[in-house]
């Protein structure tokens, strides 16, 4: 009897470690680590690349289109139009709809806003040459592509009015090729309150994340994006790739 | 403006770690409590004093309230646990978004195993599976067959932490809700089932974590008399009347060992060596890591008490002055976890008003944010070193006293030379990985 129990023990023991592996087989691939936000189980029927959903084969896929003008100090006005698109609020959350979504917008690279309208203002710009820059994405977050690249359009404004960027007091820059990071883990270590400049270069397309400072940055293959904030909360914080699945540098704040 | 970030995490939940400490506060911290080790060899008392301390007064003489309070706190922590068990499957699949990370990885093993240090055993009373398998007790007549030696003997415990430690610290997806969900779903049906065949007082003997947190109760100044009332005493005394056997020893030890690596995968050296590696790779190389510096804490102590067994001619050595090791895990816990349980913890708060990621408000806390500034990162670092500072000497009280109860003079001192190593090692460890 005790020899029957063992085995069911050691049985469930196994269960345990196949049913978390299996549970999360498509996470465990590098590519669906990022803004996926539901369970890709329910996406069979798409082409489902992780962080993207590609829909070349729809006659009429989605397009849009940004336009916008400096409105106040440091304020832009922008508009959006979208085609074969319904925009569907982010909360509360719902799952991927054919032909539902929202907008992702991007500031000089940094994601800024998640939007169902069409028209937004953003405020508190430098003075300076900008760019802005909108996705569509799915309902669960996974930006719409057309034959591998996102359907997304940008458009660059000076701001003449407006404050001064502040002078960086610190910089790096991080590259990622070949899949590690060039010359290892970079560490940039700043004092608090300082500027700080973080400049990004990955031979693929991922999503830079800041941990804590939540600031994220899109980044294309080959092309530089520079990130500046200022440094006010003390602390170790990692800044990792989504797609690639790793941290890439250690951001020491004291 | 509404942004949705997700994130892998190296530890379990984080992101952020505490900043290094300068090496010369921790080098004169080591050298510190290596002197005031010696000094407690020759200088201390000769006669045991904690056993006398163990009596305690009784504080409260409302039975009747007691009760009431106690139902009440267990049907919130069973209630807790559903929610959270089912955020894991219907919430955000998102670390950060679901409520379920933070609950296990920050409340639970953090924030239970800290206030179980202060408040005594009390999770042996609230605990869900406590509760579960107490009902099911309940539901059906007496269980009589004798349980199997492996279950009886404790080392059952030790699985359930081993795995839990292997989620936080190595698996690459540990902390994603959908793991997380199945790891409870599987344990607790597997508590259950040993519930329903042999009783729940058997199967308690496998609920690892109860079996951690009733071991750090008794380091709590509160703790329950032999007529179940809860008394009062000094703080830490409590570890004289621990019968420490096997089993609870080594999960002491994986304990310590989960701990020290987590100090370990965030200095640099480590954070260069795992720099690239994603997924099934990553998962490999932190359960070797993990495995290593477990293997090296175990290790120790095991040798240290071979050489004491031999000093002292009893076998029992490594049982005697296990108790060491509690407040040496205490100080371990805080150091590390500290900032993760005041800091991050507050998501906790915010997740509650809508565990399930559907826009709701339910206690008014969903928009409210980390203040991660609440407490200064000189405090931080202060409360660092002196967690593993007073452990590491309370480890040492209590041997010596243990040591002069048992033995003449001449063979207490020879006892805890052996000890003293590998307290001195830990600590030392503890001083070195809180350096970056």
């Amino acid at each position: 009897m005790v020899e029957v129990i063992k085995k069911i023990f050691f049985a469930l023991i196994v269960a345990t470690l196949i049913s978390c592996s299996s549970s999360t087989a498509d996470d465990a691939s590098p590519t669906s680590m990022a803004m996926d936000h539901n369970d890709s189980h329910d996406h069979d029927h798409d082409h489902d690349h992780g962080n993207n959903l590609d829909v070349s084969q729809l006659t009429d896929p989605p397009t849009v289109s940004i336009s916008g003008a400096a409105i106040e100090t440091g304020e832009v006005n922008l508009n959006f139009a979208v085609k074969n698109l319904e925009l569907v609020p982010i909360s509360p959350p719902s799952e991927h709809e054919s032909g539902q979504g929202h907008l992702h917008l991007y500031v000089d690279g940094v994601s800024v806003a998640m939007l169902h309208e069409t028209s937004y203002v953003v405020t508190d710009l430098t003075k300076g040459l900008h760019n802005f820059r909108v996705a569509i994405s799915t309902n669960d977050h996974r930006e719409y592509h057309v034959d591998g690249k996102a359907i997304s359009d940008s458009i660059s404004i000076e701001i003449e009015e407006g404050e001064e960027t502040p002078e960086v007091d610190k910089g790096i820059t991080v590259e990622v090729k070949n899949g590690t990071v060039v010359d290892g883990l970079q560490r940039l270590t700043v004092d608090v309150g300082e500027q700080v400049s973080i400049t990004l270069l990955s031979d693929e397309d991922d999503m830079f994340h800041l941990h804590v400072y939540d600031l994220e940055v899109s980044l294309t293959a080959g092309q530089p994006e520079t990130l500046q904030f200022q440094a006010d909360i003390p602390g170790v914080f990692e800044g990792e790739l989504h797609e690639a699945g790793y941290q890439i540098l250690a951001l020491e704040v004291s | 403006m509404v942004l949705i970030f997700n994130s892998l995490f190296a530890h379990g939940v984080g992101g952020r770690s505490d900043l290094p400490i300068s090496e010369w506060i921790a080098a004169w911290s080591g050298a510190m409590a290596l002197l005031l080790s010696f000094a407690a060899l020759g200088l201390l008392w000769h006669q045991p004093r904690f056993p006398k301390l163990l009596n305690g007064h009784l504080i409260s003489k409302f039975a009747k309230t007691g009760q009431v309070i106690t139902a009440t706190a267990r049907l919130v922590v069973l209630v807790l646990f559903f929610v959270v068990l089912a955020a894991c499957f219907i919430g955000p699949d998102n670390t950060v978004a679901n409520i379920a990370p933070t609950t296990v990885f920050i409340i639970f093993w953090v924030g239970v195993a800290i206030s179980s240090a202060i408040f005594g055993p009390f999770w042996k009373t609230v605990s869900p599976w406590e509760t579960l398998g107490k009902l099911l007790d309940k539901s059906r007549t007496v269980v009589t067959r004798p349980a199997p030696s492996w279950l009886t003997s404790g080392w059952a415990a030790l699985i359930p932490i081993t795995i839990f430690h292997w989620l936080e610290l190595a698996y690459h997806d540990g902390s994603s809700p959908r793991v997380l969900g199945w790891s409870i779903l599987i344990y607790t049906v597997f508590l259950l089932a040993l519930a329903w065949r042999w009783g729940w007082a058997e199967a308690r003997k496998a609920e690892g974590f109860g079996v951690l947190f009733q071991l750090i109760a008794a380091i709590s100044p509160i703790f329950k008399g032999e007529d179940n009332r809860l008394k009062v005493r000094l703080p830490f005394v409590g570890i004289s009347a621990l019968n420490m056997s096997g089993p609870s020893i080594a999960i002491v030890l994986a304990a310590l060992g989960g701990t020290a690596f987590d100090g370990v995968s965030r200095t640099g050296w480590w954070l260069d060596l795992a720099v690239g590696k994603s997924g099934g790779g990553l998962t490999v190389v932190n359960t070797l890591g993990l495995a290593w510096v477990a293997l090296i804490i175990g290790v120790a102590y095991h040798q240290a008490s071979r050489i004491g067994s031999r000093l002292t001619s009893n076998q029992n050595f490594a049982q005697i002055f296990g108790g060491s090791l509690i407040p040496i895990l205490i100080g371990y816990d805080v150091a590390h976890y500290f900032s993760l349980l005041i800091l991050e913890g507050q998501a906790f708060k915010i997740l509650l008003s809508d565990p399930y990621g559907q826009g709701w408000n339910i206690f008014g806390t969903a928009d409210h944010a980390i203040n991660w500034t609440v407490v200064s990162t000189t405090v931080i670092g202060w409360v660092q070193i002196g967690s593993i500072v007073c452990g590491h000497l309370l480890g040492v009280l209590f041997a010596h006293d243990r040591s002069v109860e048992l033995w003449p003079k001449r063979t207490a001192l020879r006892s805890q030379y052996p000890m003293l190593m590998v307290m001195v090692l830990y600590t030392v460890m503890g001083l070195v990985l809180m350096t970056g």
